[in-house]
């Protein structure tokens, strides 16, 4: 009984080293969390659906471009914290996947973005655009292109062009 | 080095504009103007509407939105007073100093008019002690080639462009194209001589044109009847399987769509005997985005007005608001409009083909269709605005499908949200659907006059 004691401590004595100590000079120990934080712009509309106002975000520093574009629309998919301001993303959306091919960056939804659209050119305008914007606006050398459940689609609410990448939408931006 | 340029370019602009008068001349060796310069916060700016027409772009300038559009060939760029970013050719450039907009006027800071210059094969140099900005062209023009001696020359002017040489003399743009041996129109130079081919010469398609003497002022009538509004399309969006929004109380979009259009189709009919109305839908079906502007080209219709009713996240998001055609975004986009089109006429089962030629043609025309969207768009805006109690949200544009693809003016029309209760509810009243039908008749026939009045001036 005592043995197995030992033998337990012992095997916590060493996970915690190889936790502890850094793999290659320069990196943090995985116990030790990078303190690293970057601010994110996101793009919500106003009461009036006319413009785009832009919320700053902390979140922790990524690597990997992806990665960046993975918690940019995870916080957009969480809404706005300005009460005057609105979530464009229709209920029930999830994000599929991302991902990056020259220069365009390719975000996958469910089904959801255009199955619980609440229609209307402006509310359409305001849903990719407030994707579109906020990835280009953070990862600035893409433009971006919407998938819908892994594949291109015609439209999302039957208005705007979705086959093709599109770029930073500017003149709805306050 | 490059600093040393840069700082003697920064040098000269302090130099000139504290010792020499406040106007620059703007040459591009064969045109000069002066114009007003504006000196501020250390920087030269000069009006980009005088900056465009020495370089034959074209400035427009959307005081709605407080937006400036710069166009040449395809080079496309988007300006906004007090900033400093600007976004040419999809690109966001940071400029060292912001656009400004003076007394109406918006003015461009130098560096502005040297990155736009490298896009259109154009440089500019400014030189200090004339205060002169001075344009080159990088490349000279294709020469032209006329294989036959009946005809005439024409002498291309600044900002002219085939479309419109094709419509002054009622010749077809292809002729010309093809005659001239232009193998690109997008690199047509100022004073290029263009052959106009007579009408005795021009191939069978050609001789309907009924023949028009080009230099004389008298009968402008035949250009009304070739080039005139002779039919609309009014296409009532959704419908089918496709809804559209749907307001809180149940209206579907689809069903006020088709109402309002097949009320206006009715209005039109009376109205203007002699035009053809179409309805891309006259009854609850669904008919796929892409065929209804297909449909309106292969008709050669002369305008598309879509209708269609708005929704938003925001139960409170209100009003009415116009959506005009723009540019197309990239050239594969362009091919794959063709490739789709050349499907969708096989199933119209009607022949037709679409060369290179008419491709440049449509390249060409899209100019004219752009700024004619622009114009249809404000006269509906007008006359809505002033006959229905309803919030003006603008003139705006996006990457529409039904306006991307038209080879005609587009617009469409959201005629208020049903996502907002009260305009929901409004939108169900008989009383203001016919004020609306009226109001867009109106600003239909209106610019139809006004655009059939300008063919007859040309």
């Amino acid at each position: 009984m005592k043995r197995w004691l030992v033998l337990i401590f012992v095997a916590i004595v060493v996970i915690l080293i190889v936790l502890l100590i850094p793999k290659k000079e320069g990196e943090r120990p995985i116990f030790f969390p990078k303190e690293d934080k970057i601010k994110i712009r996101l793009f919500f509309p106003d009461e009036q659906a006319e413009y785009f106002v832009v919320e700053e975000r902390e979140v922790e520093k990524k690597e990997k471009e992806e990665d960046i574009a993975r918690l940019i629309i995870r916080e957009l998919l969480k809404g706005p914290t300005n009460e005057d301001l609105y979530s464009a993303i229709p209920e029930g959306t999830k994000l599929r996947e991302i991902y990056i091919y020259e220069d365009v960056l390719y975000v996958d939804f469910s089904p959801e973005i255009s199955n619980n659209h609440p229609g209307g050119s402006t509310g359409e305008i305001m849903t990719i655009f407030s994707v579109v914007n906020s990835l280009c606006a953070n990862l600035t050398q893409y433009s971006v292109q919407i998938l819908i459940d892994g594949k291109p689609q015609e439209t999302l609410a039957g208005h705007i062009v979705l086959y093709e990448p599109l770029a930073f939408k500017k003149d709805m931006v306050k | 080095m490059k600093n040393a340029k840069y700082l003697s370019f920064i040098f000269f602009i302090v130099v000139t504009s504290v010792f020499s008068s406040e106007k620059i001349l703007l040459t591009n060796q064969e045109n000069n103007s002066y114009i007003w310069s504006e000196y501020i916060e250390e920087q030269e700016l000069i009006p980009a509407k005088e900056f465009a027409s020495i370089i034959s772009a074209k400035f427009e300038w959307n005081p709605i939105i407080q937006e400036g559009i710069l166009k040449k060939y395809k080079a496309l760029c988007f300006l906004w007073p007090n900033k400093e970013k600007i976004i040419l050719d999809k690109e966001e450039i940071v400029l060292q100093s912001p656009c400004q907009l003076i007394s109406g006027k918006l003015f461009v800071p130098f560096d502005l008019i040297f990155s736009f210059c490298e896009r259109v094969d154009m440089r500019a140099e400014f030189s200090k002690e004339k205060n002169k900005l001075i344009f080159y062209k990088k490349s000279s023009g294709i020469p032209p080639l006329a294989n036959t001696k009946q005809g005439f020359w024409h002498v291309l002017k600044e900002g002219e462009t085939l479309y419109r040489i094709s419509k002054n003399y009622g010749i077809d743009l292809s002729s010309i194209i093809s005659l001239n041996r232009i193998i690109d129109p997008r690199f047509l130079v100022p004073g290029q001589m263009i052959y106009i081919p007579d009408i005795g010469i021009q191939t069978e398609k050609e001789l309907e044109i009924p023949s028009l003497p080009p230099e004389t002022t008298g009968p402008k009538k035949p250009l009304v009847e070739k080039y005139g509004i002779k039919k609309i399309v009014l296409d009532p969006g959704h419908g089918g399987k496709d809804s559209g929004a749907i307001g809180k109380s149940g209206t579907k979009e689809k069903d006020v769509n088709l109402d309002i259009a097949i009320k206006l189709h009715k209005e039109l009919k009376k109205r203007l005997p002699n035009t053809e109305i179409i309805l891309t839908r006259d009854d609850d079906y669904y008919v796929p985005l892409v065929e209804r502007t297909a449909l309106a080209n292969f008709k050669k219709v002369d305008l598309f007005i879509s209708i269609h009713a708005n929704a938003a996240f925001s139960n409170s998001a209100s009003g009415f608001e116009v959506f005009h055609l723009s540019a197309v975004a990239s050239d594969k986009h362009a091919e794959n409009i063709a490739e789709f089109e050349n499907a969708v006429i096989k199933k119209f089962k009607e022949k037709e083909i679409i060369d290179y030629t008419q491709k440049i043609l449509s390249d060409i025309a899209q100019d004219e269709f752009i700024s004619q969207s622009i114009d249809l768009a404000l006269f509906i805006q007008r006359q809505v605005t002033s006959k229905l109690d309803i919030k003006n949200r603008g003139i705006k544009s996006a990457f529409f499908w039904v306006l991307r693809d038209a080879k005609m003016p587009a617009v469409l029309i959201e005629t208020g949200f049903l996502s907002n209760p009260d305009e929901e509810a409004k939108m169900k009243e008989l009383a203001f659907k016919t004020n609306l039908v009226n109001a867009l008749a109106n600003a239909i026939i209106a610019y139809k006059e006004s655009y059939e009045e300008k063919l007859t001036k040309e």
